[in-house]
């Protein structure tokens, strides 16, 4: 549905970011939202440096472009990536050490993004690893509310929560019009919610 | 008579009106007018303190009826006798007809609310109109609400800024009613008659409707502002509640008041002390009838009255002393013991003044209360007297300062902005005059551009204090290539302000961080410097005499660094002041991490600050990169020197053609990045230098064949590599394999899959930089390969150098390893411990890590072909700097320049004492944090930059306020607060009074002693206690600080008898009132 209606009668282009630790399926999260299918982490080629998708998202009957990018998780890749974080951001409810990155992911994002008003979400992914779950929605939640960001658990997996992701993200951007009328970028940090849901994941 | 009479007839037949006279009608027309304010039955109406302050009532001025009632004037012109007429007399039939028609609507209509404290209306006599106004003043009510203390006896003529009625003060009422000509009646002077009979008439209202406000008429000159006033009062008053308007008694038998103004122009020696109007009062009141028997004893003593009778006499007074404020030049010095840390600080660089130019305190005003006590107490005779400031009960201190005054920082900052607009405009203009000269070379374009030109583009600049701005900005010493310990930190300023409720005031430093979008340079860093200096030019303090603009010096001086940055680069020096590292912000949390963690430090661009800077800290990382290259590897020249288009700056052979060399791509990157102007693309491109720069860049760094020729252009001045373009290069180097090469330490305890040797980190490329704009331009061409499956694959590939680099390095550090001992050390969670193999996605066979595996040579790091051409950066760099114009540069300078503004006021100590002047720097700073600074724009000036300048501006008057009142009064931090915030206030006793006194004793150019005062008020009061028994009631305008229970001793019921006396300018106003039982009517 995206790539039909990416004419010219967008509203804005609005700017994603999703960063947080490899292998906490931001680029699944990515492809479930954009494309509307499912590959795990383990099938989608770990990414190099950033990528993105588009998608064009109807809100209140107005059409925004969401240009998305993706980064890798790597430690590695880091410097590449980072010149990116002027814009969202997902976590792994699955994977434990995903979600006590999250503070680092954030330290970064306030060292190299310009911009003091970014819309920050963290996602909490691969909830359908309910009986491998590391982060309480609890957790996640109290997390979100000390750095102030919106918070949302899915799974790419099964649907669950990727489109409510989006919608809040963009709903919070067109809320705030400084963001995204001057064409400053909005971030959103993915972070993968699910500890367990990668390992499980990596495993099948 | 006979014409009229049948009118008469006529008119009577349709109209219900039986008064006849024009005097009647007047009085009728004060009635409506009581009536419509309320002020029947002793009521105060809607000036009621009880509910006051009350909705507003009033219906506005029916403009129809108003012209209806000015015809009506117009038309009717009887004679004065006629006001006396019978009311049975025949009037003009015409007149009564329109009158009849208004009248009764006069009363809803006539009325206009001027404020909250008045209500105006015009009434006419005998075509004279008049404006009766309600007026009201809220002292009373707001005691009653304890707002604040307020002298009754000496009602304040201005209260939140409004102006009261003199006459409220002169006669000590809160509520009046005032009679004037209206201003576009003839006569604007009402001759005692009038004032006798317009008295009358009201006396008459008075009594039909039970009003008790009494009413003011003005006699003679107006400028003497003499008045003569009546009011009735209702006996039998139980209650001293008559402020709450809430009596409902019978008028039949009341209280007259009579106000009456005398006005004497040097007065006698003998009334002007408090002996001598004491005897005028009690003269004047006739009060010596009452004491007959006293008067009869004292008649022989000389003057005399008994002290029996004046101690019935209660006297308070009010001396006001006046202090012009001296000319001081050192009014803005400021002795705090602060004040040499601040001077620390500041270092040798200019200070850039703020406030106004002269002391802004024009005058300071201390008036003397002396309390209401009786008349004995206070002893001021001709020879002798006790009533100086020094023995007032009360000290109230007030300050006038000049109105609007002139801020020389906000002065210099629209100086610098004006500088810059008038050369954007000009610029503008004349791109314009290009293209309409051809059709339209007339005489007066010409002059136009000719002025312009003057204006805008030509300023006087002396080269040598350009020079000696460089030579500053350049003698600082540059900061380490390595990281520096933590204490390379500037001089960071700890504010501790006491008063914690007012909040923490921001440093410039912070507040940089806060501006939209990374518009600012690092606080005392090499552009915050060179600001300081440029500033400096244009301030009123500069050593620069000669007139000059902002932007001339700008560009000046801007031209001189770029050859300066030049040199750095050249020199391979460090440009000062421009951390590499990040240790420019006084972060607390930035000192832990520097010192816990050294190694883990790494140069960075910070991309919180704007792009000026962060291309400067690309130099300095390519200088830093280039040293540490040189440390590693001393040979004389890099391995792949040979390769690189910038190359050849290093050695000495064409160092002249570098400069122009590498100007082409990033200038047309740069325009399309920022959207800047086009006139830029027609003044600066230089096309010979293109067409020779081009086969340079284009050969050499991007020799990638399948792709097309733009993208690699795009891709090579962005950093970035293409994986295929790094086995090419490194085929040239001799291979070095299998011997564990570059190696720095083990990684965990893993051991190779295949050969079990520990696996060892490979020492790693360092990464490259880059600037916002490179990021951009990157992003923009990673967006135009758009979303499809290629395109991602092609920015996989495009961004796979580093990855190769890596691998290449970890092959050559471990002999034997796979791809599997890779993504064990460069990602983790590939790896699958428990089963030993690759993640999926990994073992996939298309994977396209294992196709960079494949491709990646062996080959240590340092051996490796740069990924960070720094070479090149760094000239991209320069020329990105010199292609930059003055307006372009100003853009990205304005927002510090501000902040620069911002720091010169909070850096001053006053910001820590004064709660004021912290809170009015707290507003400015949010005012910076909210202008959307990211809108600036080089080539047009839409952006409104007056409410930060206003905000400025206002800013520095508080705080050069609150300099100048504390210069007057040293420490007295308190006082001078209360003073700013309600523009006087009571001096307490102690150490402020003391203070106060030494001002005025020590101040102004006597500087002896205690200065005269300027005017002197009085105000005596008694109530006759001869008159009828049974009430205690106290007149409304009792003394104040004597509680009207010390009164309930006199049995009669007092009728008061008060006199106002104020000494000024040579001469004396007395207003007295005098209240005599029953009607004299």
């Amino acid at each position: 549905m995206s790539d039909l209606h990416s004419s010219s009668e967008t509203v804005a282009t609005l700017k994603l970011l999703l960063i947080g630790s490899s292998g906490t399926g931001k680029s699944s999260l990515l492809m479930r939202f954009v494309d509307g299918v499912f590959l795990a982490p383990d099938e989608i080629s770990a990414t190099i440096g950033v990528d993105f998708k588009v998608k064009v998202i109807d809100v209140e009957g107005k059409k925004y472009k969401l240009t998305i990018w993706d980064t890798a998780g790597q430690e590695r890749f880091r410097t590449l990536t980072s010149s990116y974080y002027r814009g969202a951001q997902v976590y792994d409810v699955s994977n434990r050490d995903s979600f006590n990155d999250l503070q680092t992911w954030f330290n970064e994002l306030d060292t190299y993004c310009s911009s003091k008003e970014v819309v920050r979400m963290i996602v909490g992914n691969k909830v359908d690893k309910e009986s491998s779950r590391e982060v309480s929605r609890q957790e996640g939640q109290e997390f979100a509310r000390k750095l102030q960001t919106l918070f949302v658990e899915c799974s790419a997996k099964t649907k669950l929560g990727v489109q409510q992701a989006f919608d809040e993200l963009v709903q919070q951007i067109i809320d705030t019009p400084s963001l995204w009328q001057k064409q400053a970028p909005a971030n959103v940090r993915l972070q993968p919610n699910a500890e367990t849901q990668e390992y499980s994941g990596c495993a099948c | 008579m006979a014409d009229m009479d049948a009118d008469d007839f006529e008119n009577f037949e349709f109209i219900d009106y039986t008064t006849s006279g024009p005097w009647e009608k007047f009085i009728i027309q004060i009635e409506s007018c009581l009536k419509q304010w309320g002020l029947v039955h002793n009521s105060y109406g809607v000036f009621n303190p009880k509910r006051m302050p009350a909705t507003d009532e009033n219906t506005d001025l029916d403009q129809e009826l108003a012209l209806a009632l000015h015809d009506d004037n117009a038309q009717s012109t009887p004679p004065p006798a006629e006001a006396s007429a019978s009311p049975t007399s025949a009037p003009s039939p015409s007149s009564w007809s329109n009158e009849a028609g208004t009248t009764g609507s006069d009363a809803t209509s006539q009325d206009s609310s001027l404020s909250n404290y008045q209500h105006d209306s015009t009434i006419t006599l005998d075509g004279d109109s008049y404006t009766l106004s309600y007026r009201y003043h809220p002292a009373k009510a707001r005691i009653a609400s304890g707002v604040e203390r307020v002298d009754l006896d000496f009602l304040p003529t201005t209260l939140e800024g409004f102006e009261h009625h003199s006459l409220h003060r002169w006669t000590g009422l809160t509520h009046i009613l005032v009679l004037s000509p209206a201003p576009d009646s003839t006569s604007q002077i009402i001759d005692l008659g009038r004032a006798k009979l317009l008295q009358s008439s009201f006396a008459i209202a008075f009594q039909n409707t039970g009003c008790n406000i009494p009413v003011f008429v003005p006699t003679g000159q107006v400028r003497n502002r003499t008045y003569t006033g009546i009011s009735i009062r209702p006996q039998h008053l139980h209650t001293r509640d008559t402020d709450l308007g809430l009596e409902e008694l019978a008028e039949d038998q009341a209280i007259e008041v009579r106000f009456n103004t005398l006005l004497v122009p040097y007065p006698p020696a003998h009334y002007t002390d408090l002996a001598g109007i004491l005897e005028l009062f009690i003269e004047r009141m006739g009060i010596d009838d009452d004491y007959a028997d006293m008067s009869d004893e004292d008649s022989g003593s000389k003057g005399g009255y008994s002290q029996q009778l004046k101690e019935q006499i209660f006297v308070s007074a009010l001396f006001s002393y006046h202090l012009d404020n001296w000319y001081d030049e050192d009014w803005r010095q400021w002795a705090d013991k602060d004040d040499d840390t601040t001077a620390r600080s500041r270092e040798h660089l200019p200070n850039l003044p703020f406030g106004p130019v002269q002391d802004p305190l024009k005058s300071i005003q201390l008036v003397a209360r002396f309390a209401s006590a009786p008349s004995t107490v206070y002893l001021d005779s001709k020879n002798l007297t006790d009533m100086d400031a020094s023995q007032a009960n009360i000290w109230i201190l007030k300050a006038i300062f000049k109105p609007d005054d002139y801020g020389m920082l906000s002065v210099i900052l629209e100086d610098a902005i004006s500088s810059w607009s008038a050369e954007v405009t000009s610029l503008l203009e004349a791109n314009k005059d290009l293209e309409s000269d051809k059709d339209q070379g007339s005489y007066t374009s010409l002059l136009r551009k000719g002025a312009r030109l003057i204006q805008g583009t030509i300023a006087m600049v002396d080269v040598n204090d350009v020079e000696n701005i460089v030579d500053d900005l350049c003698t600082t010493p540059p900061p380490s290539a390595s990281p520096a310990p933590a204490s390379s930190q500037p001089t960071q300023r700890h504010r501790t302000f006491s008063q914690g409720s007012a909040g923490r005031i921001v440093t410039a430093a912070e507040l940089g961080l806060h501006f939209r979008r990374a518009t600012t340079v690092p606080y005392n860093s090499f552009l915050w410097k060179m600001l300081r200096h440029l500033v400096d030019v244009i301030s009123p303090n500069s050593h620069i005499s000669y007139p000059t603009s902002f932007m001339g010096f700008t560009k000046a001086v801007w031209a001189d660094l770029l050859v300066q940055f030049d040199n750095y680069w050249k020199r391979k020096e460090m440009i000062p002041l421009i951390e590499i590292f990040g240790g420019m912000t006084d972060e607390s949390d930035d000192g832990d991490n520097e010192s816990s963690g050294v190694p883990i430090k790494t140069a960075f661009i910070d991309f919180r600050f704007n792009l000026l800077h962060q291309k400067l800290t690309m130099i300095n990382c390519c200088i830093a990169r280039e040293l540490a290259r040189r440390q590693d590897d001393p040979s004389p020249s890099p391995p792949t020197s040979s390769s690189t288009p910038t190359s050849p700056s290093t050695g000495s052979a064409s160092e002249e053609a570098t400069p122009v060399q590498p100007k082409e791509q990033p200038e047309a990157k740069g325009d399309v990045l920022s959207g800047s102007s086009e006139l830029e693309d027609n003044t600066s491109k230089d096309a010979i230098a293109d067409d020779k720069a081009r086969p340079d860049s284009s050969g050499s760094t991007n020799a990638v064949e399948e792709k097309s020729e733009a993208l690699n252009e795009a891709v090579g001045a962005m950093n970035l590599s293409v994986c295929s373009d790094s086995p090419e290069a490194t085929k040239a180097m001799p291979l070095v394999a299998h011997q564990g090469k570059g190696g720095l330490k083990p990684y965990k305890d893993l051991k190779l899959l295949a050969t079990g040797e520990p696996l060892m980190i490979p020492k790693l490329q360092e990464q490259g930089h880059m600037t916002e704009d490179m990021i951009q331009d990157q992003e923009d061409l990673f967006e135009n390969l758009g979303s499809s499956a290629d395109a991602a694959k092609t920015r996989a590939e495009l961004q796979s150098a580093q990855l190769i680099s890596d691998m290449g390095a970890f092959k050559a550090a471990n002999p034997g390893c796979t791809i599997g001992d890779f993504i064990r050390w460069h990602s983790p969670k590939d790896w699958d411990e428990k089963k030993g193999h690759m993640s999926a996605r990994m073992a996939d066979s298309g994977n396209f890590w294992q196709e960079l595996w494949e491709k990646a040579e062996a080959l240590p790091a340092s051996k490796q072909k740069p990924l960070f051409d720094h070479h090149y950066q760094a000239e991209r760099a320069l020329s990105y700097l010199k292609g930059l114009s003055g307006s372009q540069i100003f853009v990205q300078l304005l927002p510090s320049i501000c902040l620069l503004a911002y720091d010169t006021l909070t850096s001053h100590p006053v910001s820590t004492v004064s709660p004021q002047a912290a809170k009015a720097i707290q507003e400015l700073a949010q005012v910076l944090t909210d202008f959307p600074w990211d809108e600036l724009s080089a080539s047009e000036k839409s952006l409104d930059l007056k409410p930060v300048i206003a905000k400025f501006k206002q800013v520095e008057q508080t705080v050069g306020h609150v300099v100048s009142l504390l210069r007057k009064f040293p420490e007295q931090y308190s006082l001078v607060e209360r003073i700013l915030k309600d523009s006087e206030s009571v001096v307490e006793d102690g150490t402020e009074r003391d203070c106060v006194f030494t001002v005025f004793s020590a101040g102004g150019f006597t500087k002896t002693v205690f200065p005269k005062p300027t005017c002197r008020e009085f105000v005596m009061e008694t109530f006759d206690p001869v008159s009828s028994p049974s009430s205690s009631f106290v007149g409304a305008p009792g003394p104040t600080f004597v509680a009207p229970d010390d009164l309930t001793g006199w049995d009669a019921r007092p009728l008061q008898r008060r006199m106002y006396a104020c000494y000024k300018d040579s001469e004396v106003r007395i207003v007295e009132a005098i209240a005599k039982d029953g009607m004299f009517m």
